[in-house]
């Protein structure tokens, strides 16, 4: 219940600051129980997406006040729906905080989780180039590195991010060119090697790969 | 001061979830507890099942507790509490912010705070920067460490992160906020242990207004690159401050 209206609002059903239906609407039309439909609000209010007040309902907030890190609140979003402003947005985070997870992950030589981004690494070099086990392995690769960097707030915030990179990745296609397999295993060995500044440098044009200019997205500067 | 969103306090059930919440933030109900169950919860608070229930769907929300029927209610360990939700940070008492929280949280604004000073040179509206000013203003009018201080302190830094135009950056300051203030008092109390002189602490502050004002002039003149340098200087900084107040710990200690 929680997310499928979750998913409602965030694909605009209902528009910011408008009333969405009542309790007992909501649970006829989902044929649950009012207890059922009051949780689910409970949970949304917690996410700041909706407000519930006595005598006014339930009402849609702004998008702003909305936990944008939030990993439920950003897997409700269309995945056809994300704006190009976003995009930019978030891969100019990731420019900033991906090097500098490579960075401490050669520092801190943790053999378990460096060889945890090896696995992935594996897994990608192994992928036919653009399927779901390619996107998925791309997608690990990233979060092993941050994992690895042993800063509690990048991590949670990588896995957070979890789902709208993966959206945003799976835009990439072979008409976009090719996949530098080569970078990223010279990434693995600077970090396995604890080449912090080649790790940090290597990573930096990673992500830059990606970026909305080189993707089907408008170009925002 | 930009109004960070908590779940509404007023209610039974909102009431208890701030309660709760903050008992298991601070470690009075240990990681990995079994909480009490509904029925105990709603007669040692007086509410109904339905608000207990209510409560504990809240926390679940915030990554703190776990439900699972017949199992019960279990505090889930520190790694899976949502560190970014407003409640959660403000739910941590403010001298008992775990140490390996407080230096992650220099990490990543020593990634982004230059860039998005940067930005915000770039890119900035007015009623942006003017929101800046407002809090250089109001951290030289309070003058020394204290609850308005920070609180000054945090808006400036927030600011920043909204000038920037980048919403993630934004959110970032949304929710960072209470903590960064909580690093901020952390951080001057040790300045002020290590340095003990009035005369020293009062140099202290005023570096740390000048390197404010020398970030603020650069956007205000939108001035990107020096914007970046001013915002490094002020973190190199801080920076050293923390080591001089971790060596004067190790020395004393």
């Amino acid at each position: 219940m929680t997310h499928a209206l979750g998913r409602r609002i965030a694909a605009g059903d209902w528009a910011e600051g408008e009333r969405i239906p009542d309790e007992a609407a909501l649970a006829e039309a989902y044929g649950v129980s009012r207890q059922v439909v009051r949780e689910a609000l409970k949970v949304l209010a917690a996410k700041g997406m909706v407000v519930s007040q006595r005598r006014a309902g339930t009402r849609v907030l702004p998008r702003d006040m909305w936990s944008l890190f939030d990993a439920d609140v950003l897997a409700w979003h269309p995945l056809d729906a994300i704006p190009a402003r976003t995009v930019a947005d978030l891969l100019e985070l990731r420019q900033l905080l991906e090097p500098l997870a490579a960075a401490r992950a050669a520092g801190r030589g943790d053999q378990d989780e460096i060889g945890r981004i090896g696995e992935a690494l594996r897994a990608l070099e192994a992928a036919e180039p653009f399927t779901d086990a390619f996107y998925a392995a791309d997608l690990a690769f990233h979060l092993a590195i941050c994992q690895a960097s042993g800063n509690g707030l990048v991590t949670r915030l990588s896995r957070i991010l979890m789902p709208l990179c993966d959206s945003i990745g799976r835009m990439r296609r072979p008409e976009h060119g090719a996949v530098d397999l080569a970078a990223r295993r010279a990434l693995y060995e600077a970090i396995r090697c604890g080449d912090a500044n080649a790790a940090q440098k290597l990573l930096a044009d990673i992500v830059d790969e990606g970026h909305p200019d080189r993707l089907d997205r408008p170009s925002l500067d | 001061m930009r109004q960070t969103r908590l779940y509404p306090i007023a209610g039974v059930h909102g009431h208890l979830a701030h309660e709760v919440g903050r008992m298991i933030v601070s470690g009075a109900i240990a990681q990995g507890a079994l909480l009490p169950r509904e029925a105990e919860l709603s007669e040692k608070y007086g509410a109904s099942r339905q608000a207990v229930r209510e409560a504990l769907k809240v926390l679940a929300a915030k990554g703190l507790v776990l439900s699972r029927r017949r199992a019960g209610t279990r505090v889930l360990p520190r790694a899976s509490w949502n560190i970014f939700d407003p409640d959660v940070v403000a739910w941590f008492p403010p001298d008992r912010v775990p140490p390996d929280v407080l230096r992650d949280l220099f990490e990543m604004r020593k990634a982004i705070e230059p860039v998005a000073a940067y930005r915000a040179a770039a890119r900035a509206d007015t009623v942006a920067v003017s929101a800046i000013r407002a809090s250089l203003e109001r951290m030289i009018a309070v003058d020394k460490p204290s609850a308005d201080f920070f609180e000054a302190d945090e808006s400036f830094h927030d600011g920043i992160l909204t000038a920037s135009g980048n919403a993630m950056f934004d959110q970032m300051g949304q929710v960072f906020g209470p903590l960064l203030r909580t690093s901020f008092e952390a951080h001057f109390r040790g300045v002020i242990l290590a340095l003990g002189k009035d005369d020293v602490i009062r140099s202290a502050v005023q570096r740390s207004m000048d390197r404010h004002a020398a970030v603020y002039d650069a956007i205000a003149r939108r001035d990107p690159e020096r914007a970046r340098k001013a915002s490094e200087e002020l973190l190199a900084q801080i920076e050293t401050e923390i080591e001089y107040v971790v060596k004067g710990r190790a020395e004393s200690a």
